[in-house]
């Protein structure tokens, strides 16, 4: 078995045991550290904590006496730990320990570490700083202020002094608005790791956060983790619950790395994404295990003003080995994308009772630079999924999102609002309990270019239970469909099965289909 | 009042109106709510009325809704001039955020930016009153008062169009004060400063000052409309402790 070390902190380490598995291993396998027992590992992205800074170590797996596989490492140099303790903090679930915390991690030197041991601390929003690790140990959980009144405001946009710039710092649903602190907040970091095993609670169901989420009261709502503008960030091990909104929110960064994490939010929860990476580069998800009310990753680059002022895609993202449960789509592209999404790699993922697998949403008035292109989806399984595979090009989303401009089926002037969607692929994908098998909307005036199907099952499920596939105004909730498919310019399906579906296995309009 | 006149056919009405509502909402002064009262008891039917005397009818949306869809479905022409704009903009935003679904807020964002590209020098910063015309420092004034209510009741989450509104309110609202040219739109530039700078579109630190000295204007013969908006400004700019 091949054992790989994916990243390395001077306390922690993050191994692929590649058995063939997707989220969890084949079987559970012993694991010891320069041959002394380090406990079991059971999920293919497996993390151990603990480590001694600067030191050498072997890690093998074992499969009762024998050695499957083994991987050498050396952990990182560490200066020195603010322990938050000394800085004040009581973590006694009363006292705000915000100041504390904040105080260690703006005294905290250069590759130093700010530890947070057991305890429940009371935090109003934080602030990152470049260069350091801050560990969430085992048994200790932050958990959000609940009053609004005492949180600070980012202000969405800034006007330079001499007026000709901006300086954007919050964010709402892809515009430049104002917004809460969030939890973890990093403006122009690099260099910073969160890692441990405790918890980030958002404290949302204590609060007022969900209810009128659509109100904006002082500011839009915070997320547990919002990255502005940072570069070389990774986290580690953590669980985030109960978020007031997103739950991660990595915004024009780049280089990012989330290992192991857990994301949970109650599945009635509103807008409770768990991943949404905007406008951001080079990301790698690992292991991240996701269950929540709304989509669990959702690859965003901001709406219409965004996309046409900065032209920023999201791109060079990697999806593996992680398991998407209960979310509205278990990896979604959209529907804020109006700077581009491009080379997206989905592989080795399970999702389970999503209402969607992949889901891809976008809408007239996008903009130009809204260019989703080249997303795969590679070994996926899909368990109790409602629809595998949605690409829909009339979202009816925002205000507007009801407008004849945004659901007309007739042909419109393609403009400067007018996106575009390209390749999509997927390969080795085995779906069940499926309601509707995929459902394809493009533009009539700018068709989804192409869309790849190889190595595909669906199975529908008898017991399905109707369900509306995309949501746009002319799709209406049906069950046991096929595939459904308008304004496609090239299918091409190899060795793909449907069972168990009513009607034709593939409905077509303006498509151009290919079958092997 | 023996013969009542009616009120609601000109832009003066709908300042006159507009004040009293304003200064109202900014002090509780229930006089200037009975004023409001009576003057929009005595209102013309919408086929006659003013589109910016009906823009202030959406404080009750349900009590003037059919007068409201009146004035709507009248013909109302694009402004060919700047104070054009505060005729009939404000009234179809307003129209689009709270009875159309924001369907085509575009549309009152793209007549904004017409008007703007059409009239506007880039040389002297300043716009043209209307095409062939010379520069007119109250129409100019019309014409900011239209995009500070405009912006006012733009939902931010429009953000394109927001911004467009908020982008051209800001170069014509330099492009006037760097010329010095402002004689008798003093009152209205002070009136959309400080509701500028209450909206965090300008910086108080640059222009409250400013704003503050031309309130100072005599009234030059307006009625108690635009001194009253500026003055519920005033109010608000107190609280806010700008």
């Amino acid at each position: 078995m091949k054992m790989k070390v994916l990243f390395c902190s001077p306390r922690s380490v993050t191994v692929k045991l590649a058995d063939g598995g997707l989220y969890a291993t084949q079987k559970a396998y012993r694991l010891t550290l320069n041959g002394k027992d380090a406990g079991a590992a059971d999920t293919v992205i497996t993390s151990l904590y603990g480590l001694w800074p600067d030191t050498k170590y072997c890690l093998q797996a074992w499969d009762g006496e024998e050695m499957l596989g083994e991987a050498e490492f050396r952990t990182e140099e560490e200066s020195f730990t603010m322990n938050v303790r000394q800085f004040g903090a009581l973590g006694d679930g009363v006292h705000d320990d915000t100041a504390a915390i904040q105080a260690a991690i703006t005294c905290c030197p250069k590759k130093g570490r700010v530890l947070i041991p057991a305890g429940e601390y009371r935090v109003k929003p934080l602030f990152l700083k470049s260069h350091i690790r801050l560990e969430l140990q085992q048994g200790a959980t932050l958990q959000l202020e609940r009053d609004r009144s005492l949180f600070p405001i980012l202000p969405g946009m800034i006007q330079s002094t001499d007026e000709e710039s901006d300086f954007n710092l919050g964010t709402w649903e892809g515009n430049p608005l104002d917004m809460f602190g969030s939890l973890f907040t990093g403006v122009d970091v690099k260099d910073v790791v969160i890692y441990g095993q405790g918890i980030a609670d958002g404290m949302a169901p204590d609060s007022d956060w969900w209810v009128t989420p659509r109100i904006k009261r002082g500011a839009w709502r915070p997320r547990l983790l919002y990255l502005c503008r940072c570069e070389n960030v990774t986290v580690q091990g953590i669980t985030f619950r109960n978020s007031p909104a997103w739950n991660l929110h990595p915004y024009f960064s780049n280089d990012l790395k989330f290992l192991n994490i857990s994301v949970q939010a109650p599945a009635n929860s509103p807008n409770t994404d768990g991943f949404d990476p905007e406008s951001c580069k080079g990301i790698l998800v690992a292991g991240a295990h996701f269950s929540l009310g709304d989509d669990c990753i959702a690859i965003k680059a901001g709406k219409l003003y965004m996309g046409a002022t900065y032209a920023t895609p999201c791109e060079d993202i990697e999806i593996v080995n992680c398991l998407m449960e209960d979310g509205h789509g278990g990896v979604t592209v959209g529907s804020e994308m109006a700077g581009g999404v491009k080379y997206v790699r989905v592989k080795d993922c399970l999702m389970r009772n999503t209402d969607r697998g992949l889901r891809v949403k976008t809408r007239r008035g996008r903009g130009k630079n809204g260019v989703i292109d080249d997303i795969v989806f590679d070994h996926v399984e899909m368990e109790q999924v409602g629809t595998p595979f949605v690409v829909n090009c009339l979202y009816y989303c925002d205000p507007d999102g009801h407008t004849e401009y945004v659901q007309s089926l007739e042909k419109q002037p393609v403009d400067d609002r007018t996106p575009y969607v390209g390749s999509v692929t997927f390969r080795q994908v085995n779906a069940t309990g499926v309601s509707c098998a995929g459902y394809f909307l493009g533009l009539p005036e700018q068709p989804i270019h192409q869309v790849t199907m190889e190595q595909v099952n669906i199975a529908c499920d008898p017991d399905a239970k109707p369900m509306q596939p995309a949501m746009a105004d002319c799709v209406p909730k049906c069950v046991r469909k096929g595939i459904v498919a308008s304004d496609v310019e090239s299918m091409t399906l190899k060795n793909v099965q449907i069972t168990g579906y009513e009607g034709e296995r593939i409905e077509a309009r303006n498509v151009e289909i290919t079958e092997e | 009042m023996g013969n009542e006149m009616q009120f609601g056919r000109t832009r003066q009405d709908a300042c006159g109106l507009a004040g009293y509502m304003a200064l109202y909402a900014a002090t509780g002064d229930e006089g200037h709510q009975r004023l409001a009262e009576r003057m929009l008891q005595n209102a013309v039917t919408g086929e006659e009325m003013h589109p910016a005397w009906a823009r202030l009818l959406f404080a009750d949306v349900d009590k003037w809704k059919e007068t409201i869809e009146q004035v709507a479905q009248r013909e109302l022409p694009a402004p060919a001039r700047l104070e054009e704009a505060f005729d009939t903009l404000p009234f179809r935003m307003a129209y689009e955020m709270k009875l159309n679904r924001m369907a085509w807020v575009n549309r009152v964002a793209e007549d904004f930016r017409s008007l703007h590209q059409r009239l506007f020098d880039e040389k002297s910063g300043l716009h043209c009153a209307a095409e062939g015309e010379a520069y007119c420092a109250e129409s100019t004034g019309w014409f900011l008062m239209a995009l500070v209510d405009c912006i006012d009741i733009c939902d931010q989450q429009l953000y394109e169009h927001w911004r467009c509104l908020v982008d051209i309110f800001r170069t014509t609202l330099r492009g006037m004060l760097r010329s010095g040219k402002v004689e008798g739109a003093e009152l209205q530039l002070a009136y959309c400063i400080l509701k500028a700078v209450r909206m965090g579109l300008i910086d108080s630190e640059r222009y409250l000052a400013r704003g503050l000295e031309l309130a100072q204007a005599e009234h030059h013969g307006l009625d108690v409309g635009i001194p009253y908006m500026l003055a519920a400004e005033k109010a608000l700019a107190g609280r806010c402790g700008a």
